[in-house]
């Protein structure tokens, strides 16, 4: 094998990928008539937590706690995020910018502490958020959180923060399915975690089948491999906000209470984060968080915020 | 600790997956890889550059993409096969590429005398192969075909990310129910221990069975 045959194999590969990954991209022929919807990056643009924290409040006269005094030490809140979901938290690329109602909130925070919205996100998946809150690689976690009873038991969670219920993805052309009872026995497409245990806590008979990432759960319906998509219904808007070969059902179903996860070792902490919480739910702060993030997709006025400590481990 | 043993079954479950798709990849992967390696190794210069190209395109993409291609990017072009079907087929042709390198390396360990014997006494290209060359160059690759296979089991840790609940999977989905990550990884690694130093041990028994002594 010369050196040429290799670089033409080298090159030929780049092209095939390239092609095959366009065509990943791209909306399957045969959707004629399909009215033009826009982009992912124009919907992902409008989102914005800036003017919320802009007018955000700066804590006064915090108890002691030595997680504060670690992140003002610092000078930034390094907190568990997400780069891929959005309306929560998204990352441009371009920018190297973090939007949406968790990012938000954790720039609400750290001004909250600091008096700058000064954070740094850690994203390691889902898997990692206990441990890393353990040994204090990260401050808190603000990352579709749901609250559990079994995670109390070795996190402390401030919250719940946001309410977030199971929303349901079928084909454009599927009438056999409209509510979370007509998946029962049906292949459903989600990801591991609250989601896929708030589908098996409602309808026992399903089959998840487990993906990565909302692109692939919504991939799955469109090449058939599932029957239906279940996940927090605000990241499948922003999800089938520009397809139209899929539709998100009005149906929603479960409860999936978002907290911020804290160290379990400093109470005095999860005294001051939710103090914070119920401060910027009475001055307006969140509905106007929510505005700017979940409400670009939802496109209804704010709903109330969750009251803090009403769910079991919060 | 305790919820780790109430809940041993799912990782047992997700176990049996890793070995179901080890053991349906490699065998998959071995007739892929000796096809490739002949191939490379014939006199007929399309074929040689066509198996070429082949295996420097697999062994120069991470394994991800291919699983990715082949089960999101297949349907485009009209073929949808089942998620397990998928990920074995992904596994197959891509250790195939590996299998191809090792049967060239097994070949090449056969003494060019012999070769010449062979042909000597009048034997085709295929004669050579089936009954001088390739059954010597088997017995040759047992080790490094072994570590193909170890190679194989921790690979398909990444049918978790498209859809097939394997060790890995299982061990994640325990650690998101009962948030356990030290014990869920820790079992999760027992598992894929018991499945590599399984097969480590039987590479050496084999080995030292069909070793040809010159």
């Amino acid at each position: 094998m010369t050196t040429k045959t290799r670089l033409a194999a080298a090159a030929g590969g780049v092209i095939v990928t390239g092609a095959l990954l366009a065509a990943c991209g791209s909306a399957p022929a045969g959707t004629p008539g399909a009215a033009a919807k826009p982009a992912a990056a124009e919907i992902a643009a409008t989102i914005s937590q800036d003017e919320a924290v802009a007018s955000a409040p700066v804590g006064q006269n915090l108890p002691i706690s030595s997680t504060v005094d670690r992140i003002r030490q610092r000078g930034e809140l390094v907190f568990a995020g997400s780069r891929n979901t959005l309306g929560f938290s998204q990352l441009d690329p371009a920018t190297g910018k973090i939007s949406g109602f968790d990012a938000g909130m954790a720039d609400l925070l750290a001004k909250y502490l600091l008096g700058k919205p000064s954070t740094k996100m850690q994203s390691g998946g889902s898997d990692t958020r206990e441990a890393l809150l353990g040994n204090h690689t990260i401050d808190v976690a603000i990352q579709t959180y749901t609250i559990t009873p079994e995670r109390a038991q070795l996190v402390a969670f401030a919250g719940p923060y946001y309410e977030a219920a199971s929303g349901i993805v079928v084909k454009a052309t599927d009438t056999s399915i409209t509510k979370a009872a007509d998946l029962a026995g049906k292949k459903v497409a989600t990801e591991s975690g609250a989601a896929k245990s708030a589908l098996v806590d409602e309808v026992p008979t399903a089959q998840p089948v487990l993906f990565d990432t909302t692109a692939q759960c919504i991939a799955a319906v469109e090449q058939g491999r599932a029957d239906a998509v279940t996940l927090n219904n605000a990241s499948l808007l922003g999800a089938t906000a520009t397809k139209t070969d899929v539709k998100l059902l009005p149906a929603t179903f479960g409860k999936n209470p978002f907290g911020i996860g804290l160290p379990k070792d400093d109470p005095a902490f999860k005294t001051i984060v939710n103090g914070f919480l119920e401060k910027i739910e009475a001055d307006g702060t969140w509905a106007k968080l929510w505005s700017g993030t979940v409400g670009k997709l939802l496109k209804t006025p704010p709903p109330a915020p969750p009251k803090v400590g009403s769910v079991p481990g919060s | 600790m305790s919820v780790l043993f109430a809940h041993l079954g799912e990782l047992l479950t997700g176990l049996l997956t890793t070995l179901e798709l080890a053991v349906l990849s490699f065998p998959l992967a071995l007739v892929a890889g000796t096809v490739l390696g002949v191939c490379r190794v014939s006199p007929i210069g399309p074929l040689q550059s066509a198996a070429g190209f082949y295996v420097h395109c697999l062994r120069n993409s991470p394994l991800l993409l291919i699983l990715v291609m082949v089960v999101f990017g297949l349907p485009y072009l009209g073929a949808t096969i089942p998620l397990f079907g998928s990920v074995v087929l992904g596994l197959g042709l891509y250790f195939g590429a590996y299998v191809c390198e090792t049967v060239r390396s097994g070949i090449a360990g056969v003494p060019i005398g012999q070769i010449e014997a062979a042909r000597a006494l009048g034997l085709t290209f295929s004669g050579v192969l089936r009954q001088v060359v390739l059954p010597q160059a088997f017995r040759s690759m047992v080790q490094p075909l072994g570590t193909i296979f170890i190679n194989v089991s921790l690979a398909s840790a990444l049918g978790a990310a498209v859809g097939v609940q394997e060790l890995t999977g299982s061990a994640r989905q325990f650690n998101l129910d009962y948030a356990q990550p030290v014990p869920s990884f820790i079992a999760a690694v027992v598992g894929y221990l018991l499945i590599t130093l399984t097969a480590g041990q039987l590479t050496g028994v084999v080995e030292r069975k069909v070793r040809v002594r010159r």
